[in-house]
């Protein structure tokens, strides 16, 4: 499907997620966010980086773009709408999607390849792929956080796990609620996650030569 | 007791990247001539049990330059505050 | 006034114009004078270094641009190295950070893409200053490369107290482009408009000056830029999107305007009108405005006609863009303020400061020797924070962004990317202050050396090098000859491997409060393409093999710097590092190995530490050593030309060396099980010294 990648200023991942998402024979292409004609595509991918310098709190000065209006009218659609990291930020601020994620407890940049549980099989991105993804995590600002824990469960796509599934707190990596990794709205339609897929989708770049990231793009394809 | 607020900004002439930003790209179009400058920085609050305002408050700078709370190359600090009765602002 | 010029340069100005300057011509004298800009004290010599040679696709013609190399299929490899030592000393975070953002523009000034980033870090130790300056000279370089989205692959970080009021940052970068698309630096015709991106403020005046001068522990306010990792991310995207319709670019760095307008006529001359300067602070002086080194700001000579464009690419972004002159044919560099001239100076005076070659002489060393067993200096080195784990620090980088980092940090010695064309190229940056200290020329020698070997361990083989140059003060006649020492050491080694020096950057005035300068630390930085396959290293049982001779050397090494160097001054056998490499090379190709180490720092003991952290046991058998029988040197000696390989197949490598011209002799075996060395089968548990080596950075730095 015509799929927009939103390139905002500071955004990095915007070529990355391209080439990831032309494996999986999704029509792509970046679009910068002054520009940004949501009618015109079935499927928008937010890329991950440092929109507006992540100034302020991440993804909030993005927030309030007429991009993310056009954004909103796409979920609200029912189109696909999927945020990488920053992405996930953004849409976050947007209240496009539920809940927080602030500074890690650790109060640090991490970069480290992860796994997650797919929790969630009832959306177009999850239908009916493995049950734990091999994929990375970079970011400063990525501790999931909503009141209701109860609530971040039921919403929670991905959950850092160990290699088996398994979800314990020694695998969380910034203190995320219930080791929420990505969640979505209740239809799931939109997701968020912290982990690259773009990032474990060439298997000369994956620790183990896997290409889970692929599972949860190769909808852009259809 | 004593609620000591710690705010820490850049000095004048400093450059503030996040304060420029902000200014530029959230406030400049709506507000351009009503807003001026825009500085973001650091807030740090303290509850000292002190006899007095100035004792509270002296306390706290001395942390903040001993314990290099701030950077006083480029940073500057105000310190504020306001007695509170058991802890509660 | 502070000028850093000498009386007799002053002299010389004053006689060439034939009047006297006024303030704001000493400041641009100054600034194009000073060592940082200028390099007159170390000219005459850095035109010793082999800068040309087969791919060499531009070659340095200033001293301060990136030069360039062939890589295969109309691409081109940019590299440059610079360091940003006194402001990080003032401000670390900041002072590192906008290092980071300086050599960006030096890369994308060239119309490259910036595709990696290395960081070289020397602090004192880990006392409460040294973990300071750690900590936010890590989280400087990180927020800055995250930010922009080029990945830091790779690095040294060294503790010495040589450095600790005078901290090393060093921060590389590689960059791609087309061949035919690199942009040069400077112009040949006049009538170009010269266009200046980005604001202008009040940050960073006089920084070529504190570069130039020691540091002076006076409020020094002045000379420390905040960093805008934002504003350099629109000036890598903008500049790359605009980079072919403009004839030459230039980012701004030390000496602000001055110095950017001046090296971009480079001979020709320019007329600059202030006023179009775009101003963040209001009411600055036409003389703030023309040596202000504010970050984040590209030069461009532009032809009339395409103006419109490359200043709309900008203003997409809300960054200003502003003609704010022109080059000329008459050889002046003038600059005026609302039709009033402020500076007019001649151009070929500005570009040619008198060189400087200061009296030289060898220093007399002693060094005290202190007896150790050699359980207590294994443990001693095993846990020295030179060799720890480093994955506190690149953990806090971004080093997935851009999809190509095939080999990534922490993996192997040099880190592997991908570039556009397919191919692969491994980077890596050595410096060696403990060698370079007892003997600067043979280490320059050396470090070329070491990184020639680092990039043959992961299949490479070294195309270009660049080298930073970090001394004290020239005129002190020890630093001197260990300045020129080690530069005829890397000319002559660069030589040898075909290694062309295609940029590099001097620093001099590193000292500690008490005047004392720093040991000689020159560094090289050098990339090397992939010749058929690379290697993802691995751990596994196997026997292991010593390529190479071990050498009674034990002066100049990491041992030393605690013990006390005895014997003899490792001496850099060029034959046996390139012949050592070719084999690795091939080894790789062939899979003949699982796991390779060239043998540095730490010496055989030191290279174990990565075997022994992955769950296994080391068995070694000194006998089988060739070379020295004396045990500390077996273990220490930090000498080239050796790799210590893990293998299945042992014979291959001695059948292999044999027909090289070289050594080899199996010393051991690797087997699953805790961390124990078996030296001549007595056992030294090494677990707390690994779980140490792995902790450390976290431990102290958390």
């Amino acid at each position: 499907m015509r799929t927009a990648v939103l390139k905002f200023p500071g955004t990095t991942c915007e070529e990355d997620v391209v080439k990831a998402l032309r494996l999986v024979k999704a029509e792509a292409e970046v679009v910068k966010f002054n520009s940004f004609d949501p009618d015109r595509y079935q499927g928008v991918v937010i890329p991950g980086g440092f929109s507006f310098g992540d100034y302020l709190r991440a993804g909030t000065i993005a927030a309030n773009s007429e991009a993310m209006k056009g954004v909103r009218e796409m979920a609200d659609q029912g189109k696909l709408v999927l945020g990488i990291c920053n992405g996930f930020q953004i849409l976050v601020e947007s209240g496009i999607l539920k809940g927080a994620l602030l500074p890690n407890l650790k109060l640090r940049f991490i970069t480290k390849w992860t796994y997650v549980r797919v929790s969630r099989k009832d959306t177009p991105f999850t239908r009916g792929i493995k049950d734990v993804l091999l994929m990375p995590i970079a970011h400063a600002e990525g501790r999931y956080y909503l009141e209701d824990e109860e609530e971040a469960r039921e919403l929670a796509v991905f959950q850092y796990s160990n290699p088996s599934g398994l979800v314990v707190e020694e695998v969380n990596p910034n203190g995320s609620v219930q080791n929420v990794a990505g969640i979505a709205n209740q239809a799931g339609n939109v997701i968020g996650l912290m982990p690259h897929p773009e990032r474990a989708s060439f298997s000369k770049l994956t620790p183990d030569g896997s290409t889970d990231g692929l599972e949860i793009l190769r909808v852009f394809g259809k | 007791m004593y609620a000591v607020e710690l705010i820490i900004v850049n000095k004048d002439g400093v450059r503030d990247p996040e304060g420029e930003t902000i200014k530029r790209f959230v406030i400049e179009e709506q507000y351009s001539g009503i807003i001026g400058e825009v500085k973001a920085g650091k807030y740090v609050r303290f509850l000292v049990e002190a006899k007095s305002k100035d004792e509270a408050e002296s306390l706290v700078k001395r942390i903040a330059e001993e314990k290099r709370l701030f950077n006083p190359i480029v940073h500057k600090i105000i310190v504020r505050s306001e007695r509170v009765e058991d802890g509660s602002p | 006034m502070m000028l850093t010029l000498s009386s007799k340069e002053m002299e010389l100005v004053r006689s060439t114009l034939d009047r006297e300057p006024n303030e704001a011509e000493w400041k641009v004298v100054d600034a194009l004078w000073s060592e940082h800009c200028s390099y007159k004290s170390s000219k005459t010599f850095l035109r010793s270094l082999p800068t040309t040679g087969q791919g060499v696709i531009m070659s340095v013609e200033d001293w301060q641009d990136a030069g360039a190399v062939d890589v295969g299929d109309g691409w081109a490899l940019v590299l440059k190295v610079e360091s940003h030592n006194h402001p990080s000393a003032v401000d670390p975070y900041n002072g590192a950070a906008t290092g980071v953002g300086g050599i960006l523009r030096d890369i994308i000034s060239k119309g490259a893409r910036p595709i990696a980033l290395l960081d070289m870090i020397r602090v004192g130790g880990l006392d409460a200053k040294g973990k300071w300056l750690l900590k936010n000279i890590i989280a400087g370089i990180a927020s800055y490369g995250n930010s922009v989205g080029v990945p830091v692959v790779g690095g040294e970080l060294s503790f010495d107290p040589t450095y600790t009021d005078n901290p090393l940052v060093d921060v590389a970068c590689v960059g791609v482009v087309k061949a035919s698309e690199i942009v040069p630096s400077v112009v040949r015709t006049p009538g170009l408009k010269l266009v200046l991106v980005g604001f202008t403020g009040l940050d960073g005046i006089g920084g070529a000056s504190f570069a130039s001068r020691k540091l002076s522990g006076m409020d020094e306010i002045g000379a420390v830029q905040i960093a805008d990792p934002f504003a350099g991310k629109i000036l890598i995207d903008a500049t790359l999107e605009v980079r072919g319709k403009v004839e030459a670019m230039k980012d701004l760095g030390g000496g602000g305007l001055a110095v950017a307008v001046t090296e971009m006529a480079n001979g020709l001359g320019a007329r600059v009108q202030l006023e179009m300067v775009p101003l963040r602070v209001k009411g600055m002086s036409p003389e703030e405005i023309i040596i202000s080194e504010t970050q984040e700001r590209m030069l461009f000579a532009v032809k009339s006609e395409n103006v419109q464009e490359v200043c709309r690419a900008f203003e997409d972004y809300n960054y200003p863009c502003e003609v704010i002159g022109e080059i000329v044919s008459e050889p002046r560099i003038t600059f005026t303020y609302e039709g009033k001239v402020v500076v007019d100076l001649p151009s070929q005076l500005l570009l040619s400061p008198p060189l400087f070659v200061w009296p030289m002489n060898r220093k007399v060393r002693t060094e005290e020797v202190k007896e150790v067993s050699v359980r207590e200096a294994l443990s001693t080195i095993l846990l020295h924070p030179d060799l720890g784990n480093k994955e506190w620090a690149y953990s806090q980088f971004d080093y997935e962004v851009g999809v190509s980092t095939l080999v990534k940090p922490g993996q192997a010695d040099s880190a592997v990317i991908e570039l556009p064309n397919g191919r692969q190229i491994a980077v890596k940056g050595d410096a060696n202050q403990d060698l370079c200290e007892v003997d600067a020329y043979e280490c320059g020698k050396a470090i070329v050396a070491e990184a020639f070997r680092n990039l043959a361990s992961v299949g490479a083989r070294g195309i270009a090098a660049v080298d930073h140059l970090q001394f004290g003060d020239p005129r002190k006649p020890e630093v001197y000859q260990d300045f020129v020492d080690s530069i005829r050491g890397i000319s002559e080694a660069a030589k040898f491997f075909s290694v062309p020096i295609v940029g590099g950057k001097v620093s001099f005035h590193n000292e500690d409060k008490n005047g004392n300068p720093i040991k000689p630390t020159p560094l090289i930085v050098m990339a090397g393409l992939v010749e058929g396959k690379y290697l993802k290293p691995r751990v596994e049982e196997g026997w292991l093999v010593l390529l190479g001779i071990t050498r009674n050397e034990l002066r100049g090494t990491l041992f030393s710097r605690l013990f006390g160097g005895r014997g003899e001054v490792a001496r850099a056998r060029l034959m046996e590092d390139l012949l050592a490499s070719e084999l690795i090379i091939k080894a790789i190709n062939e899979s003949k190995l699982t796991w390779n180490k060239d043998i540095n720092k730490g010496g055989l003991a030191g290279s174990l530490l990565p075997i022994l952290a992955s769950g296994h046991a080391v068995h070694i058998n000194t006998k089988a050593v060739i070379g020295t029988r004396d045990p500390l040197s077996i273990l220490f000696s930090e000498s080239g030309g050796r790799f210590l390989v893990l293998t299945d197949d042992p014979q291959w490598f001695h059948i292999q060396a044999s027909r090289k011209g070289i050594v080899a002799s199996t010393i051991g075996k690797v087997t699953k099980g805790k961390a124990s060395l078996f030296l001549d089968d007595v056992e030294l548990p090494l677990e707390r010294e690994v779980e140490r080596y792995l902790n450390m950075l976290e431990e102290e730095l958390s």
